[in-house]
């Protein structure tokens, strides 16, 4: 059991008796134990006593905020969206494999799901608000990509606009790598390649 | 002790309250860039009582070139050590460092926490990070310093894990640097992770090129827990190489190092599964891909002749860097002494920072449980 399983499998962890109905009883591929052997559940550290909260100071595209009464594990994505409302970087994975809730801290690109609240304290955060639609990297994309859920784009615009910041004229290697870290289960990547050629091609013109 | 009730979050800037504030309580959770201990955070399976944030402390951020060695800060971010400098004297390193997520992961990851991550001494199973610069600071022969706050302590980085891949630090111990020594010659890393781009890696190979000594250090990882050196591939190689003409004369060497390599994976150092979504590799797949990455690292380390042209350009490189670095480093106001005990010379400037601010007790077991 315990080599077939992910260590880590929760169903195996949490709650043993739930795989009882197996969905996929009587196919004779996958039958298990009825007593699975217990697995060591992942050891929770203690909480010293109740959670410990803080209040942090940021601006949110150029707005001062402060946000009082945090967890000192909240992510920065937590309190933009749940307590601030704003909504534009988006909640993918929770483990930096997305790039979906990209947002730009100090001007640096950050996940924001990786990125501890406390850390933005007295820093400058832009998220994709900033931008509205009416840029060109925006109208880029929408021309190109607009087939796909579009939960990926707010991400995906701000590493456009870093990108074209550092490199007006980027390769098509350029935009590989710089897309990378996005992850779209819509569209192939060449959409994004020409849009990102195309906003550069607008910026550049202006 | 300057903290008496346990705070939430403390973020200093220097050196010294960090530690001191990590001796007074060791179940402080020590955050540089967060993106390993976020991850468990989201899932719910991290509830620390508090961080200890050291991503302002310039003394832990930035690299150091000395006469024989070079000096890593272990808050440095990935995308600092993808600099081009670094990556001309570094390029294992470097290209290590690129390997790791996404460009917005690598502004906050850092070397230190690719490293600390993971299983505590004394804490049951938790997922074990890639750390896949690991296999290029083994390759590389690097030496952590890590430091409590009476005392320093100076091991090879391979020897701050256990066999199970937890991290052996002391309780309030900070890893703060760690010395690489200065390589001369060619170097390569490489990653098959379970996607293009970023990734858990299903394999991490890392080869250092070192002409000056004639010898060859390959490290597999990704395998196992923590990545291992294959020293018999390597000291095989050593008596293949036509040295003095730079050249290999026999073509077959790269494929039988490369076996060498991809048998070096053999050894049972399978006691846990090396990352989240590569445990269920087959072996067979993971001892080809050390085969293929092995013979491709070693074509591009050491092509079959006239490499000796590109170790002489490495190492004028390297002799810039080395004198351009310490100036720059005073014109720009960062800290001229890295976190490491004892003077180090640095060129052009001579020897610099005997470090006195810390008094080292007579029994010479400072903080350390026995």
């Amino acid at each position: 059991m315990s080599e077939d399983f992910d260590q880590y499998d929760f169903l195996s962890v949490e709650s043993p008796g739930e795989m009882e109905i197996d969905p996929l009883a009587g196919s004779g591929a996958f039958t298990l134990p009825s007593t699975p052997e217990p697995v060591p559940a992942p050891p929770m550290p203690p909480a010293s006593g109740p959670f410990a909260t803080l209040s942090v100071r940021f601006a949110v595209n150029g707005e001062p905020v402060e946000v009082p009464e945090i967890w000192v594990a909240d992510s920065l994505l937590f309190v933009l969206r749940d307590r601030l409302g704003r909504t534009a970087a988006k909640d993918g994975c929770g483990e930096g494999e997305c790039g979906a809730c990209l947002v730009l801290l100090d001007g640096e690109p950050v996940l924001a799901c990786l990125t501890p609240a406390l850390v933005a304290e007295g820093s400058v955060v832009t998220t994709p608000e900033a931008y509205g639609e009416g840029d060109e990297v925006s109208a880029a994309l929408a021309a190109h990509c607009g087939a796909g859920c579009g939960y990926c784009l707010p991400g995906i615009g701000l590493t456009t606009r870093s990108l074209l910041a550092r490199q007006p004229e980027p390769s098509e290697a350029a935009i590989r790598e710089a897309l990378s870290g996005h992850l779209c289960r819509c569209l192939p990547p060449g959409h994004f390649i020409d849009a990102v050629d195309e906003a550069a091609k607008a910026v550049r013109s202006e | 002790m300057p903290v008496s009730t346990p705070v939430a979050a403390l973020r200093p800037t220097e050196l010294e309250p960090a530690v001191e504030a990590l001796a007074a309580q060791p179940n402080l959770c020590v955050l540089a860039g967060g993106t390993e201990l976020m991850v468990l955070a989201n899932a719910g399976r991290l509830r620390p009582g508090g961080f200890l944030l050291i991503d302002r402390i310039p003394e832990l951020r930035g690299v150091w070139f000395a006469e024989q060695e070079v000096i890593i800060g272990a808050a440095t971010t990935c995308a600092d050590l993808t600099h081009p400098d670094l990556r001309a004297v570094l390029p294992a390193l470097a290209q290590a460092a690129r390997a790791i997520g996404s460009a917005a992961l690598r502004t906050r990851a850092t070397l230190g926490g690719n490293l600390a991550s993971g299983k505590r001494l004394g804490a049951g199973p938790a997922p074990l990070p890639g750390r896949d610069l690991l296999t290029a600071l083994i390759a590389l022969g690097a030496v952590a310093v890590c430091r409590t706050l009476r005392d320093w302590r100076q091991i090879p980085v391979a020897e701050l894990y256990a066999r199970d891949g937890g991290v052996q630090l002391y309780p309030g111990e900070l890893i703060t640097a760690f010395r690489l020594p200065l390589g001369t010659g060619q170097q390569g890393f490489m990653k098959i992770g379970t996607r293009g781009g970023p990734g858990r890696p299903v394999l991490t190979l890392a080869l250092v090129v070192d002409p000056s000594t004639r010898q060859v250090a390959c490290a597999v990882g990704g395998h196992g827990p923590v990545p291992a050196r294959v020293d018999h591939a390597g000291h095989w190689l050593q008596a293949h190489v036509d040295w003095e003409a730079g050249a290999i004369p026999d073509p077959g060497t790269y494929q039988t190092f490369a076996r060498l390599v991809a048998e070096g994976l053999l050894a049972p150092l399978t006691a846990g599964p090396a990352g989240a979504s590569t445990s269920r590799i087959p072996e067979e797949y993971r001892r080809q891909a050390a085969e293929v990455c092995a013979r491709r690292a070693l074509v591009r380390a050491l092509p079959p002749s006239g490499w000796l042209e590109q170790v002489k350009q490495y190492q004028i490189k390297a002799e810039m860097m080395r004198a351009r670095s310490a100036v720059e480093r005073a014109e720009r106001g960062l800290p001229q002494t890295p976190p490491v005990p004892g003077p180090i010379t640095v060129p052009g400037l001579g020897a610099l920072g005997a470090r006195t601010d810390l008094t080292i007790p007579a029994q010479g077991n400072g903080g350390r449980k026995p």
